[in-house]
């Protein structure tokens, strides 16, 4: 089942690091290297920003729009998981 | 002996390994072992008495484990080589351990990585013989602390064709006996140059990141490389980066950012190094 991106976030562990030729993404669980387009960075900075605000706040995180499949593909790289 | 920042002690009683050592290792410090903390325990050796005549074969053991079945006895040296960048890369987790060639000049590195067969140590040595200092032509060190190569430079491997490529560079260079029917086929190794063995201690900053690949007729294809596909292709190059998991990515992050990286087409020496000094120098 695809999840929309408000109920997604970040597995733990996850890093990232943006270069001018695509985002890298580590993921501990898989000990995997996956290169995304840049196009993920302010998504993924987003949820970082939601978690940081959203404990004192209670904000909601606002993701760019990306296709039901796209966010799937990252679950399925165990980048994200579903806020359960 | 010291290599690089390990101390080695290696025990043998097979006249192929004392010839190998006295040939390729001439210019290694030898030390006291009843003086020295020793990294690692290496030994080459007949499997049991019968091996020493049916068909005779030599083990490797490092740290008195067996990492490798045994082999043909003429495979001795080979065997000695393989197993130290075995027990090298499997322990030294206080650096990023990549598979790849590394030269100095100026104080700065130059790492050459690269998937098996195109023509990484080749290059290398084709370097080292134009001035450049050998770091090693095999496992690039990146201390996780400050990001500085460690250099360990032993003797450079060679395979097949590239064996008589790199004799033709000089009649002076000197290469141990070709040992045939390994599992990489015809393998010897260079002795590395006196200087480079003599400078073991001067660490180097990383500058360039080149993916070389040789091809038969092919025309130079030099193009520079964007960070992020650096990063992605070198992870694979890391030994340790499982290891090393978060810590691990973040040394390759930080290598990435500090070197210029090219991806670099060619055939010919003559092609390679002139480009590779150009870009050297455009950086310098």
């Amino acid at each position: 089942m695809v999840l929309p991106s408000h109920s997604l976030r970040i597995k733990a562990g996850v890093q990232w690091r943006a270069f001018d030729d695509g985002l890298v993404v580590y993921v501990p669980e898989t000990c995997e290297t996956h290169l995304l387009d840049t196009a993920w960075l302010q998504a993924l900075a987003g949820f970082d920003a939601a978690a940081a605000t959203a404990a004192s706040q209670g904000s909601l995180h606002q993701a760019p729009a990306f296709t039901a499949s796209e966010w799937q593909s990252l679950v399925d790289l165990k980048i994200l998981d579903a806020i359960t | 002996m010291r290599c690089g920042s390990f101390n080695v002690c290696l025990r043998s009683g097979l006249p192929q390994i004392a010839a190998g050592i006295t040939q390729l290792y001439r210019d290694f410090a030898v030390l006291d072992p009843a003086d020295t903390y020793v990294d690692f325990e290496v030994e080459v050796r007949a499997p049991n008495a019968m091996r020493r005549h049916l068909r005779p074969q030599a083990l490797l053991l490092c740290d008195g484990r067996i990492p490798f079945k045994p082999l043909p006895l003429a495979q001795a040296m080979p065997m000695l080589e393989w197993g130290l960048n075995w027990v090298i890369s499997s322990h030294a987790h206080d650096c990023l351990v990549l598979h790849a060639a590394v030269v100095e000049r100026g104080g700065r590195a130059l790492v050459l990585a690269a998937d098996p067969g195109s023509g990484k140590s080749t290059l290398c040595a084709a370097l080292v013989h134009g001035g450049w200092r050998l770091l090693s032509d095999e496992l690039t060190l990146v201390s996780l602390a400050d990001g500085t190569v460690h250099p360990i430079a032993r003797p450079i491997s060679l395979k097949n064709a590239s064996i008589e490529v790199v004799r033709g560079l000089e009649p002076d260079i000197v290469l141990s006996e070709v040992c045939h029917d390994t599992a990489k086929g015809s393998v010897a190794h260079m002795r590395p140059p006196r200087a480079s063995v003599l400078a073991m201690d001067q660490r180097a900053r990383p500058a360039m990141l080149v993916f070389p690949r040789y091809g038969a007729g092919a025309a130079l294809d030099s193009r520079a490389e964007g960070r992020a596909h650096a990063l992605l292709e070198l992870t694979r190059h890391a030994f340790n980066a499982s290891v090393l998991a978060g810590e691990g990515f973040d040394a390759l992050c930080r290598f990435v950012e500090g070197v210029h990286a090219h991806r670099i087409s060619y055939a010919s020496f003559d092609q390679v190094i002139p480009e590779i000094d150009r870009l050297w120098r455009e950086i310098e």
